[in-house]
């Protein structure tokens, strides 16, 4: 799967919160990893662009290893807030309004290339359609 | 009626006092609409039938006697919040044809007051850009030079109070989209605390940092809009309960500025108004008091970690299924890269990408979670500045408020800062406030000059979490040299 993809050509992990050696992160970036895991197709003019740029970027922003943080500082400001799962609107009130907005439907459902495919299957091969799930 | 002398207070007097209807202002701005958009494109949709009907409604209410701050007051907004039944693309190809299907609370909140609705404005794409070249629809002009960029990303609604085709607008600001653009354009940009301003129907870019704010001719018109749009929405969990709200809290007249900030990368004449600025306000019995923010140094490099991050994760959700562009493919797969592809503008698959390496296995540590650790930091100092400093061993400065120049350069020609760090330098003085979560308020200072033609500057004030009323004040007091 694509999520398993480094980033990062050829250079071992660096330690976790450890100093990132910045020859090893601004030189080797993968682009092509990064726009897979991205789900963002790139032109091949484009890629060779972006590798002069996001290693120009991720050089700048490196700076922030010089700054030593002795602590784990919690983010008070930072939080999730829960509510109660309770009061539900009216079943239904607004499928419609969310449904238009969909590129493609079937009824009441937002139709979708099929997700899981299964290979040589003669069930597939007779029945091609793969626009619903 | 003069629209470029006119204020919302002004308006409201007049609309109340029968002077005009709200009918005859709307169309008033309609007209100017017509005339100067097409040069300065700072709407990219006119609502000229259902402005003037909001407008009859407000006429309505005004003669009624159930007149509120905002009824019959024309404004304008930003491309990236919803109006129900609207098109709302944020400037970007993936959206052209989107229809809104709910309506933000701050629209929610002008609707309710009799607000008039005349269009939306262009942006910078999803945000993303100090200079509004970034639309996928075509950039704004700088009413004061068109020439040059109106700043961004809220460049469509800033141009459009600054060349009097709107009284007020509604912009975003994750790391100075109002207040840059506002500086840039001469007029008043407005960052509340983080919270202050429900997010519900602001399409999300960077979730810790995003706020909603107004862009006004004057610090009373902001005051007007944010009083309209602020207050506590179940409906947007980050939002603060009303009681953060600082009131009544007297004022030293004491004003931080961390000069070490502002050693380099920034224009002498720049620099020199600031400090202009700064005498007028020690003239009217202000205390400028050097201090030390030693954090902010790494401001930019925490800003251009964290957003990125965040905004690589909330545009996800564009995947060409539920809204917006769908492109046919083959396979699930592709129907998401072709789209996105396609759909998004080069600086929004710039900051997707980098957003995806810090977030990403083996560089998480390294990057998004040491830049929140050092945002702590950063938070800290602005906390320390403004607190007394009772029991702190590295002791408050005590300030009310800090200032900073908004921008550490003027209006740049288009085209100017091809290059991506160029322009992320220009943010230098407006996010560490967003990576506080602090208010500001950018005010207009004078101008310098570049090929002979006047270009704005901005004041930037910075406040206490919660505590915007000091920088209505002292924002009003910096107005008042002008």
């Amino acid at each position: 799967m694509a999520d398993k993809i480094d980033p990062v050509r050829s250079s071992p992990p660096p330690r976790p919160s450890g100093r990132a050696s910045a020859g090893a992160t601004s030189n080797g970036v993968d682009v092509r990893a990064l726009a897979q895991l991205a789900r963002l197709e790139v032109s091949d003019e484009e890629l060779a662009k972006l590798e002069r740029e996001i290693p120009d970027i991720l050089k700048f922003v490196e700076t922030i290893q010089n700054v030593s943080v002795e602590t784990e500082i919690s983010s008070p400001e930072l939080r999730n807030v829960m509510r109660a799962d309770e009061n539900p609107h009216e079943g239904g009130m607004y499928t419609e309004a969310l449904m238009k907005a969909a590129p493609s439907r079937v009824g009441n459902r937002i139709a979708v290339k099929q997700v899981l495919t299964r290979k040589n299957t003669k069930s597939e091969a007779r029945n091609p359609k793969k626009y619903e799930i | 009626m003069d629209l470029s002398k006119l204020t919302i207070s002004k308006a409201r007097k007049a609309l109340d006092a029968k002077e005009y209807s709200a009918l005859e202002l709307t169309n008033a701005y309609l007209t100017a609409i017509a005339e100067k958009n097409p040069e300065i494109h700072a709407y990219l949709e006119v609502w000229e039938d259902s402005a003037r009907e909001e407008a009859k409604v407000a006429d309505a209410m005004i003669a009624r006697g159930e007149s509120q701050p905002l009824t019959g007051i024309p404004i304008a907004v930003k491309d990236n919040i919803l109006i129900e039944g609207r098109t709302a693309s944020a400037g970007s190809k993936i959206l052209e044809n989107y229809k809104a299907t709910y309506d933000a609370t701050v629209v929610t909140k002008l609707k309710n007051q009799g607000a008039v609705f005349l269009g939306r404005t262009n942006m910078d794409e999803f945000a993303m850009g100090g200079s509004t070249e970034n639309s996928a629809f075509g950039p704004t002009r700088n009413p004061h030079d068109t020439s040059r960029v109106p700043g961004g990303s809220s460049g469509g609604s800033v141009a459009a109070v600054a060349a009097n085709l709107a009284l007020a607008a509604l912009g975003s600001d994750t790391g100075g989209s109002i207040r840059q653009p506002a500086g840039f354009c001469g007029v008043v940009g407005f960052k509340p605390t983080y919270g202050k301003v429900s997010r519900f129907g602001l399409m999300a870019m960077g979730s810790s940092l995003d706020q909603i704010g107004p862009v006004t001719k004057t610090v009373e018109d902001a005051r007007i809009m944010l009083e309209a749009i602020a207050g506590y929405d179940a409906k947007d969990s980050t939002s603060l309960a009303d009681s953060a709200t600082r009131s009544g809290t007297s004022l030293e007249k004491v004003i931080g500025v961390p000069r070490e900030y502002l050693r380099e990368g920034i224009d002498a004449d720049v620099l020199q108004s600031f400090e202009a600025t700064l005498a007028r306000l020690r003239a009217q019995g202000y205390e400028i008091r050097d201090i030390k923010l030693p954090s902010l140094t790494y401001s930019l490099a925490v800003y251009y970690i964290i957003m990125p991050a965040e905004s690589s994760t909330n545009l996800a959700r564009f995947d060409g299924v539920r809204y917006g562009l769908s492109v046919p493919a083959a396979t699930i797969q592709e129907v998401y890269t072709k789209t996105r592809g396609e759909g998004f503008g080069p600086e929004v698959r710039r900051r997707i990408l980098v957003g995806t390496f810090v977030l990403s296995s083996g560089y998480v540590d390294a990057y998004y979670r040491k830049a929140r650790a050092v945002r702590e930091i950063i938070r800290a100092d602005f906390a320390r500045a403004f607190s007394a400093g009772g029991g702190s061993s590295l002791g408050g400065e005590s300030v009310d408020a800090i200032a900073l120049p908004t921008s550490p350069v003027p209006p740049w020609k288009f085209a100017e800062k091809a290059v991506p760090l160029a322009m992320y330098a220009a943010d230098i003085f407006t996010v560490p406030v967003n990576l506080a979560g602090v208010p500001a308020i950018s005010v207009p200072s004078g101008a310098v000059v570049r090929e002979g033609k006047d270009l704005p500057v901005g004041f930037q004030i910075i406040g206490a979490h919660g505590n915007e009323e000091t920088l209505f004040t002292i924002g009003k007091d910096v107005e008042r040299g002008f």
